[in-house]
């Protein structure tokens, strides 16, 4: 006998109240339950990064968490980019650069990158492709991506 | 890809945890779930309850005594290479660290999780090793300290318990001078190890080779401490070629096997390659330290 769980998270700034089976993943949880279906599925054992989000600020695979254990937790996913000037600039950048093609593996990049411009810590070429190797991406041989990220730490570094 | 049915329980103590792990059988711990959900997900395990312990907030904390420095086993790796007190008494944690998988994977993954799971080609069994930690655990009834070198068994065993529950680990300070370093290679930035190799070298005030810690992952079924290189090291002044040793001690205490990436042959010489680059770049920084 499998128990299901009510469980409450915020999502986006958005309050949802959802019944849910334990088994259900994160990545599932969010594009199904929530129809928030930016957060894209890939590999769903933690190696592609493209279901990348934040739990309470800091990022996670989604696919290698429960949509259980966002009970309680703050959650933001790729959409809340277009939330407020200064994270829209992410995507923005990211445009100017064609640092996508496909743009399946896009929303992880996003999001993660999201997390390393607020991490005065990330600052050489050499550190931002260290902590961008657990994106993959197929299309565009990375360059542009690195292009668009230094050009957004530049930004964040005048500030 | 999508795990088998399972019950969940979120518990915010250790009692509770205790509790719920000696009341049922197949039941599994889950702390940041960077290991667990893949197999889980491949359905390799399918346990019948996960009890998530990632909310208990006092496994979480760096303490520092007089002699060692203990840290919970909730510890994230990022916070592990973030928290200063580490960085001041073991700066090898935060280099070594730098090389688990991906930087959002360190976000999640804690130092618990990963010497439960007791992969022999991950850093926290070669740095544990390497820092002759103990390993603090808890079951309802007692609480027991296991040195490292007791705690790994073989791949993916570990001496604990089904009841009991990784507490902290102790770390303890290391009096003498000394240099430390650790070289891993891994086919491309944050996979897993072909081989790893982690040295502290400590001295007297003549310069002469008190202790010597040397350790070596991904090359047999555990981490492997080479003692014989330790002994042969131990009492040599500090200025003499440390690496003049006969590599065939070193090649019949490890016993790696053939894979997709490499032969075993390949690992034999990178094992050899990588010891004496660890050594020689601790050396440099006793040298360094020496000098200033």
């Amino acid at each position: 006998m499998i128990n299901k769980f009510k469980i409450e998270t915020i999502v986006n700034d958005k309050k949802y109240t959802k019944i849910i089976e334990p088994r259900l993943l994160a990545s599932d949880f969010i594009r199904d339950n929530l129809n928030l279906t930016g957060t894209h599925v890939g590999c769903e054992h933690g190696v592609c990064g493209s279901c990348t989000i934040k739990i309470d600020g800091v990022t996670s695979r989604s696919c290698l968490k429960f949509a259980v254990q966002l009970h309680g937790k703050k959650v933001e996913t790729v959409e809340s980019l277009n939330s407020n000037p200064q994270k829209k600039l992410i995507l923005k950048t990211f445009k100017k650069f064609h640092a996508l093609q496909c743009g399946f593996c896009t929303p992880g990049f996003l999001i993660t990158v999201d997390e390393l411009i607020e991490n005065e810590k990330f600052q050489s070429e050499n550190e931002i492709r260290k902590a961008l190797s657990g994106n993959l991406c197929r299309c565009t041989g990375y360059e542009n991506i690195i292009k668009a990220v230094l050009e957004l730490i530049k930004i964040r570094n005048k500030k | 890809m999508k795990p088998s049915p399972f019950n969940y329980l979120n518990v915010t103590t250790i009692e509770n945890a205790l509790d719920a792990l000696s009341s049922n059988d197949n039941a599994r711990l889950i702390a940041g779930g960077q290991s667990l959900v893949p197999m889980m997900n491949f359905r390799l395990a399918q346990p019948d309850l996960i009890i998530d312990i990632s909310n208990i907030n006092e496994l979480k904390n760096v303490t520092e005594e007089k002699d060692y420095v203990e840290i919970g086993s909730l510890l994230t790796h990022t916070n592990a290479i973030n928290s200063i007190c580490l960085k001041k008494y073991f700066p090898v944690i935060s280099n070594a660290l730098k090389n688990v998988a991906h930087h959002t994977i360190r976000n999640q993954g804690t130092v618990g999780g990963s010497i439960a799971n007791a992969d022999p080609a991950s850093e926290w069994p070669l740095l544990i090793n390497l820092l002759d930690c103990s390993i603090k655990v808890k079951s309802k009834k007692n609480t027991r300290e296991i040195p490292a070198t007791k705690f790994f068994e073989s791949h993916f065993v570990t001496n604990l318990k089904e009841n009991e529950i990784i507490i902290s680990i102790k770390i303890p300070k290391i009096q003498n001078l000394y240099g430390w370093s650790f070289h891993e290679e891994s086919p491309r930035e944050g996979d897993f190890a072909i081989v790893e190799t982690g040295v502290i070298i400590e001295i007297e005030n003549n310069n002469i080779i008190k202790n010597a810690n040397i350790i070596i992952g991904g090359v047999d079924e555990k981490v492997i401490k080479l003692n014989n290189i330790e002994n042969f090291i131990i009492g040599m002044n500090i200025n003499e070629d440390l690496c003049k040793f006969d590599e065939k001690i070193v090649l019949t205490n490890i016993h790696p096997i053939s894979d997709n990436h490499s032969s075993e042959e390949y690992k034999k010489h990178l094992s050899i390659v990588l010891l004496k680059k660890a050594i020689n770049s601790a050396k440099k920084q006793i040298l360094s330290k020496l000098n200033d």
